[in-house]
């Protein structure tokens, strides 16, 4: 069994496949053998959660589980555990406030655009897809300044994450 | 910089190998990544598949009774 | 089904003519533009299954059997008849490079963010169930009718009749790289005319 982390659309609804997920504690299994962005039931570790905002956060047991890249994990079966109820808007206006502060000010026209991007995209952020944004763009913005920091960025950005919601794994 | 970042320029070419499931593994997790939050892309994907749709209801389209009959009749001819 | 057939079943034949006849009629419309040819395309099909129902080996599917009969006839009346009455050609190569969106929609290579979308791409705000009135279906017909031939036929047979990647792949000889960008450009035409129609709009 394994614990992990899932983003859905309000209402427990996958935010791919439009799938209605049965409320905490009912199994739900997938047909077909676990392929990454194709089948099973896929989750995350908390490295991977800047990359899949949706506004709401569930943890997720799993079962028969298999790692793959990029902190995504699959596999046949899952349950919902519970809902992470500190993932809400203003956790999302913090977390977008945080990834925008740790990109240095100054640097090349492109790295300035961008963290101005990121600033502008601070005006309506709340807890689904803005703030997805907010981080890629804040990413973005540190590469740009110092190439090659992208995943780095991500990196950090995901530990201030799992750290205010006090995840584990 | 990401290994693999598909821009969206890049994305409105991929959008059919995507629905087909015919994208390479290795670029389906960057495709779906940025889908996750920027919002033209997961727009422009979901226009195409209403598309699609809207092109499948043209199979309902029922045959007229006049075409209909007339292929009926192939039967009872053929029969005689 | 086939024993039906075999047997001069005349209810397994209605059946048939209701599953496949109206598919065929825009199949065989395809390749052929005159109605009264398409119709007799549509006929000597029917009349080619039955006279050879008895030799047929259900090693292949029933539908598949009958859709390359149909396709044979409509290939060689259709020959005949652009001999006349020619579909409007144009270059169609799957080879050539062709955006499917405009490149100005998208920012350049000196921007901040080269190659993102410059703009938002406009919502539709007609829910998908309206969008299946009949005014967009006939538009939609009638854009597919004037698209490139190939274009036409590849996104007739995998989305207007539903057939599997590979099915079109044998029956238009191409290869499934080459389907996928014909079916890909089509799409995007597609996209674009509702886009351009106003009718997604509310």
């Amino acid at each position: 069994m394994t614990v992990a982390y899932k983003f859905l659309r309000p209402g427990r609804v996958g935010a791919f496949t439009g799938v209605q997920w049965p409320e905490a504690g009912r199994w739900l299994d997938s047909d077909d053998e676990p392929q990454l962005c194709r089948s099973g039931i896929h989750a995350l570790k908390p490295s991977a959660l800047p990359k899949w905002m949706t506004e709401e956060l569930w943890r997720i047991e799993l079962e028969d589980a298999h790692e793959l890249e990029r902190g995504m994990v699959v596999a046949r079966r899952g349950r919902l555990i519970d809902r992470v109820m500190a993932w809400n808007d203003d956790l999302a206006r913090d977390y977008g406030e945080a990834c925008i502060a740790h990109v240095p000010e100054g640097g090349s026209p492109i790295a300035q655009q961008r963290r101005a991007d990121a600033l502008a995209a601070l005006a309506g952020v709340r807890a689904g897809t803005p703030a997805a944004a907010i981080g890629y763009i804040a990413a973005k913005a540190a590469d740009a300044y110092a190439p090659g920091s992208y995943e780095t960025e991500r990196q950090w950005q995901a530990a201030w994450l799992s750290d205010r919601l006090g995840l584990s794994g | 910089m990401s290994s693999t970042e598909i821009t969206c320029k890049e994305l409105v070419e991929l959008v059919t190998d995507y629905l087909d499931h015919r994208m390479p593994a290795e670029q389906r997790l960057p495709f779906e990544e940025h889908i996750a939050f920027c919002s033209p892309r997961a727009v422009y994907l979901e226009q195409i598949r209403q598309t699609i749709t809207v092109t499948g209801a043209l199979r309902e389209d029922d045959l007229d009774q006049q075409s209909r009959d007339a292929m009926l009749n192939v039967f009872k001819d053929f029969r005689r | 089904m086939v024993r039906a057939l075999r047997e001069g079943d005349e209810a397994a034949f209605a059946h048939l003519v209701d599953a496949f006849g109206g598919s065929m009629q825009r199949v065989a419309a395809l390749y052929v533009r005159d109605r009264a040819v398409v119709q007799e395309v549509v006929q000597d099909t029917w009349v080619a299954v039955l006279r050879g129902i008895d030799r047929f080996e259900s090693r292949s599917s029933l539908r598949t059997w009958l859709f390359s009969i149909l396709v044979n006839i409509a290939k060689t009346r259709g020959v005949r008849e652009s001999r006349s009455v020619p579909f409007a050609s144009i270059a169609d190569d799957p080879e050539s490079g062709e955006e499917s969106v405009p490149v100005d929609r998208f920012l350049g290579d000196d921007s901040a963010w080269p190659g993102h979308w410059a703009s938002a791409v406009p919502e539709w705000h007609r829910p998908l169930e309206r969008l299946l009135s009949t005014e967009v279906r006939t538009l939609i017909s009638a854009s597919i009718a004037q698209l490139p031939d190939m274009q036409r036929k590849v996104v007739s047979l995998r989305d207007v009749e539903g057939w599997s990647a590979e099915e079109v792949c044998n029956v238009l000889e191409l290869s499934e790289t080459n389907q996928r960008v014909l079916l890909h450009r089509a799409r995007s035409k597609l996209r674009e005319v509702i886009e351009r129609s106003g009718l997604q709009e509310n």
